[in-house]
């Protein structure tokens, strides 16, 4: 061990021990303190260093309890007690009880008062109830009252083993009545400790002194006069674990739809955004789904109490669409759903339950032909909350429009989302359904670890959708539901954690966040 | 989506070759099918179909036939459609009489009957399984089509088709112990409970009965006890659907005589009154006209018209011809019998693409160039975000819908702007928030034990009531929030008022502060930002005491909310 390593504060507090009569002799923390001229904190800290680094050891010589006031006993010694205040109120003539209560937030420290004063006769109760004062307060508050002062001035805090014989049996006794979470007075339980050389510790008075010409820090004023010139500068012990600063950071959630983000605008796709809330005929009549589909019950969407629909239908094409539903007339080739349209449910508003509802609107505003759009969108379903379903949770959705887009082109898109967002190469189209595509195509893709699982669904929108919108060209359609992706780049494995205000989840799904960034460069 | 329960040897079987377990993910496919389970043990397994409008697929008979290409099982032919032309041709006195009076109630009734085969139990489980999903899915909880099986044994032909006074007519249901009457059913009888109602706002209601008199079943709700219930071992049935519109009354029960005959019986069509007469099981399917430039157009590549034909009636097509339609070059395919849900020449392409594989195609790229970009407000966002993480600010991500009280009570603010959900899954998410703030004090109040200080901010999207009158009632208004929280020992407004202001400054915009009394801030300790107009842009304030304990927050706690769409506007 050497010497050199030693803080200035460890000097300061190995001084008195070496020039000790003995080298086995134990000083308290506050002799140390006395003997060193440091503040108790710095004794602390150095003593912990110099146990450390095995150059002291310590004992435990007996346990303390150390008496501090809690705040209802600084609010008892500027306020007064709440047998004073009791007394202070009927010292010009006799009070009802429940006028004494109202004097207290807490009416039951009234009754607790004015039982204690009438057990030593300092009142009396009369007719009708009314309190009478018939004395003085008792003895023993006023001496606890003087003892609480002397406790609430003192500078260190009192050690209650020190304390003269009755004033601890007062305080015990005032612990007791009181009970604990109420008391005006604060028992900690400490050890008091004391220290000594360890018996094999080298160190000698002459070396301690021989440092004392190290230098500390480099100082602003060392720079300035140069009197760090032919000096030494004490080593520093880098292996302390030194404090972090408190960083901010960006939900990793949010981070992952940034990323989603970004791949789609550097794909060519612009994005769409909209309201939270959308009518029936956007969220699903425009995008043909029937009337009657089950995906539009009660158990399915969530609908608003007021307003419950919306008058604002400027623009909509609804007769077309209308039509289309029903199959007569129809602006595309089709029979239709073959059953009268309602006008009244084409208004209900509802919670977004599809980003495809901002893709219909998108169609029926005059858009970019070729263009590509797309939506990161909140959406909502009526499903139970549970480790799989959030009340409401983030939808990728994309359209295409162009000449020339096919199936083909669809499967490629496709592909090119899997490689792209989800980084995975193996894939399957897999046939599907959906009420405004057609052709329909799920995508599913083999993931390393979890095997194959669906990524989104798409298609070419059925020409029921694209005709009464107004849009000619073919369009491709897809959507991923990236909650899933998120979870598992964040270590997750409920979906509610997503969404979570727990800090410490929040702070394990960052660490997991960094930790597949860090084994996945890409 | 309908589930399907099965065993895979009868499933096999039905499918005439020998198929592994590990070969059905793919195999599905056709029928748009997912294979979702499987226990070596039982043989059992579950099938979850996603095509919504096809019911043929809704049984283990009706994917057998799908991947069988349409074709009949090898003498087992599909010969009921024939014999239902010549049924008609006949003419005759009806097999089953339809009384006028249940127009107005459940106007129409098909059936048919099926002799000499044998269903054995676990065709019963799938007859059963095929009728639940028909009625329930297809039928809309038996609204639209119910539908009735029974053992053909006991009945006497011809049936008539009625309404009945409800006080009056009584048998024995099925499952019941003594006669009841229609109206006791209803209300006793748990079909009744379930079922009752589509019928009972009617003075009198329908019940089919055989030329004995004997009541066979009160459709839609009950079969009676006396015809008796089918087992594994009839070897004849009596199969009938009810409802309001002959096309869908005749897609069940085509797909049922299919249905059971792959399973060896012989259906022979009964014809019900009426005008017109109505022949069940009996539909040619649906003509849809293609033209002949479309496959290709989809596809995207030239394709061969033989095998687009070809394929098709491999996929169980009947009938392809080559027809001009209003000058258009093109095919007029018919389709199965089985299938109602071609709506126009794609879903005719889309069986074609199926058939073939998807994985068949190969895929390309979108040709065309366009400009991608964010939506303006996500630029704005990013910004925001960028300037609350370098001041040290920690970003939460909260759900949109929540509690009524967390946005009202809780904040000491008054409900009355909320935008309600109607129909909520759960009260704990039963309004759209107003505000970021309880997402902030509910993470701050369960964050206690995380090291202080706390700086937390969360931007995004919610919801209030705007101004408006009746009749038309309050809009709903889109919000666009940031909010910020700072929670330690010494946490104080000036401190957050601070980071306010920064952000300000990164959005290019001044503002004044007054103060303002609004809670769930202590008043005298809070300011609101207004632009030169005089419009609130931000509160900032310290959170009062009693609002901390409301949500158990033990820390002096100091919050800050923009309104995003006002700050830019300012």
């Amino acid at each position: 061990m050497s010497s050199s390593s030693l803080h200035p504060l460890e000097r300061a507090i190995l001084r008195p021990f070496l020039s000790a009569p003995s080298r086995e002799t134990y000083l308290s923390l506050p002799e140390i303190a006395r003997l060193s001229g440091l503040e108790a904190a710095q004794v602390q800290m150095g003593v912990e260093w110099l146990k450390a680094k095995s150059i002291l050891q310590e004992r435990v010589d007996r346990l303390e309890t150390l008496v501090t006031l809690t705040d209802g006993g600084e609010e008892a010694l500027s306020r007064g007690f709440p047998e004073e205040i009791i007394l202070g109120a009927i010292a010009d003539g006799p009070r009802e009880m429940k006028d004494l209560r109202e004097l207290f937030p807490d009416p039951s420290v009234a009754s607790k008062a004015v039982g204690a004063l009438k057990e030593s006769g300092a009142i009396r109760i009369g007719e009708g109830g009314l309190v009478y004062r018939s004395g003085d307060l008792p003895d023993g508050i006023r001496r606890l009252r003087r003892l609480l002062g002397e406790i609430g001035r003192a500078e260190a805090p009192v050690v209650l083993e020190e304390l003269p014989g009755e004033d601890r049996d007062l305080l015990e006794q005032y612990q007791r009545r009181r009970g604990k979470g109420k008391g005006l007075i604060r028992l900690d339980e400490r050890a008091s400790k004391s220290c000594r050389l360890s018996p094999d510790c080298p160190l000698t008075a002459s070396e301690i002194e021989s440092q004392e010409s190290l230098l500390g820090a480099v100082t602003p004023e060392m720079l300035m006069n140069r009197s760090w010139e032919g000096k030494s500068f004490r080593p520093y012990s880098l292996e302390t674990p030194p404090p972090r600063p408190a960083t901010g950071r960006l939900h990793p959630y949010r981070e992952f739809l940034e990323e989603v983000r970004t791949h789609l605008v550097r794909l060519g796709f612009a994005e769409m955004t909209g309201s939270l809330v959308e009518p029936e005929f956007w969220n699903m009549d425009a995008l043909f789904i029937p009337q009657t589909h089950p995906a539009r019950n009660i158990h399915d969407i969530y609908l608003l109490t007021e307003p419950r629909t919306t008058t604002d239908i400027d623009g909509w094409p609804l007769e077309a669409v209308a039509r289309t539903h029903e199959g007569r007339d129809s602006p595309a080739p089709t029979r239709g759903w073959r059953q009268s349209f309602d006008f009244e449910q084409s208004r209900r508003l509802l919670m977004r339950s599809q980003g495809t509802a901002l893709s219909a609107r998108t169609l029926a505003g005059r858009p970019e032909v070729p263009g590509k759009y797309f939506a990161i969108a909140r959406c909502f379903r009526h499903d139970q909350v549970d480790a799989t379903h959030a009340v409401d949770f983030f939808q990728a959705e994309g359209i295409v429009l162009e000449e020339g887009a096919s199936f083909r082109m669809l499967l490629g898109l496709l592909a090119l989302l899997a490689r792209e967002i989800a980084g995975v190469d193996s894939v399957h189209y897999k046939p599907a359904y959906f009420p405004f595509t057609e052709p329909s195509v799920e995508l599913h893709a083999h993931h390393p670890v979890l095997g194959w699982m669906e990524l989104g669904g798409a298609g070419l929108f059925r020409p029921e959708v694209t005709r009464p919108l107004g849009v000619e060209v073919p369009v491709i359609a897809w959507g991923m539901g990236i909650d899933r992706m998120a979870m598992f780049r964040l270590g997750l494995s409920d979906i509610r954690d997503l969404f979570t205000g727990d800090l410490s989840t929040l702070s394990a799904m960052i660490r997991s966040e960094e930790h597949s960034r860090a084994w996945n460069p890409a | 989506m309908p589930t399907l329960e099965g065993h895979f040897d009868d499933l096999l079987e039905l499918l005439g070759k020998t198929l592994l377990p590990e070969e059905m993910g793919r195999t599905l496919d056709a029928v748009k099918g997912e294979w979702k389970q499987f226990d070596p043990a039982t043989r059992r397994f579950k099938i979850e179909l996603n095509d919504t409008n096809r019911p043929d697929l809704w049984s283990v008979e009706g994917i057998a036939r799908q991947l069988r290409g349409g074709r009949p099982l090898p003498g087992r032919p599909y010969d009921f459609l024939e014999k239902a032309g010549i049924r008609r041709e006949k003419d005759g006195d009806p097999d089953i009489r339809i009384d006028p009076s249940t127009a107005s109630v459940r106007p129409f009734l098909g059936g048919f009957t099926a002799r000499g085969g044998r269903l054995g139990e676990e065709g019963l489980v799938q007859l059963i399984g095929t009728q639940e999903r028909l009625s329930e899915l297809f039928g809309r909880k038996r609204a639209d089509v119910a539908i009735g099986v029974y053992p053909l044994g006991r009945i006497a032909f011809p049936l008539s088709y009625r309404t009945a006074d409800p006080a009056l007519t009584r048998f024995v249901p099925l499952g019941g112990e003594r006669e009841m009457t229609l109206r006791e059913i209803v209300e006793s009888h748990p079909k009744g409970q379930a079922y009752g109602s589509l019928v009972s706002s009617h003075a009198a209601w329908p019940v089919l009965s055989d030329s004995r008199g004997t009541i066979l079943s009160f459709p839609p709700v009950i079969n009676a006890r006396s015809s008796g219930e089918v087992t594994g071992e009839d070897d004849s049935l009596f199969v009938e659907a009810t409802g309001f519109d002959p096309g869908r009354l005749l897609l069940v029960l085509n797909i049922l005589a299919a249905n059971l005959t792959d399973r060896g019986y012989v259906v022979e069509p009964l014809m019900t009154g009426g005008r017109p007469p109505l022949v069940a099981p009996a539909s040619p399917g649906i003509l849809v006209h293609v033209p002949s430039g479309l496959p290709a157009r989809i596809l995207g590549a030239p394709n061969d018209p033989a095998d687009f034909v070809e394929t098709l009636l491999e996929f169980g097509y009947s009938q392809i011809a080559q027809k001009d339609k209003n000058g258009e070059e093109g095919w007029e395919v018919l389709s199965p019998f089985t299938r109602d849900d071609l709506l126009g020449a794609v879903d005719v392409v889309e069986d074609y693409l199926v058939a073939k594989g998807y994985d068949s195609f190969a895929p390309v790229l979108p040709r065309e160039f366009t400009r991608g970009r964010p939506a303006p407000r996500q630029k704005i966002e990013t910004r925001l975000r960028q300037a609350l993480l370098a001041m040290g600010y920690q970003e939460l991500l909260s759900n949109i819908l929540t509690g009524e009280p967390l946005v009202s009570e809780r904040l000491g603010r008054p409900g009355d702007n909320l935008v309600r959900i109607d129909n909520p899954a759960s009260l704990q998410y039963a309004v759209v928030r107003p505000t970021l703030l309880s997402g902030l004090l509910s993470a701050e109040a369960r964050s206690s034990r995380a090291s202080y200080p706390h700086r937390l901010f969360e931007v995004g999207e919610a919801m209030a009531l705007g101004e408006g009158l009746a009749p038309t009632g309050r809009p709903v208004r889109d919000l666009w929030l940031l909010s910020a929280l700072l929670s330690h020992p010494q946490a104080s407004v000036s401190e957050l008022q601070g980071v306010l202001e920064m952000v300000f400054e990164r959005m290019d915009r001044t503002l004044s502060i007054r103060s303002a009394d609004r809670p769930p801030f202590l008043p005298g300790r809070c300011g609101v930002y207004v632009n030169a107009g005089g419009k609130g842009v931000a509160t900032v304030g310290e959170i009062h005491p009693e609002t901390l304990d409301r949500w158990g927050i033990r820390m002096p706690t100091v919050c800050f909310e923009v309104d995003l769409e006002v700050l830019l506007a300012s």
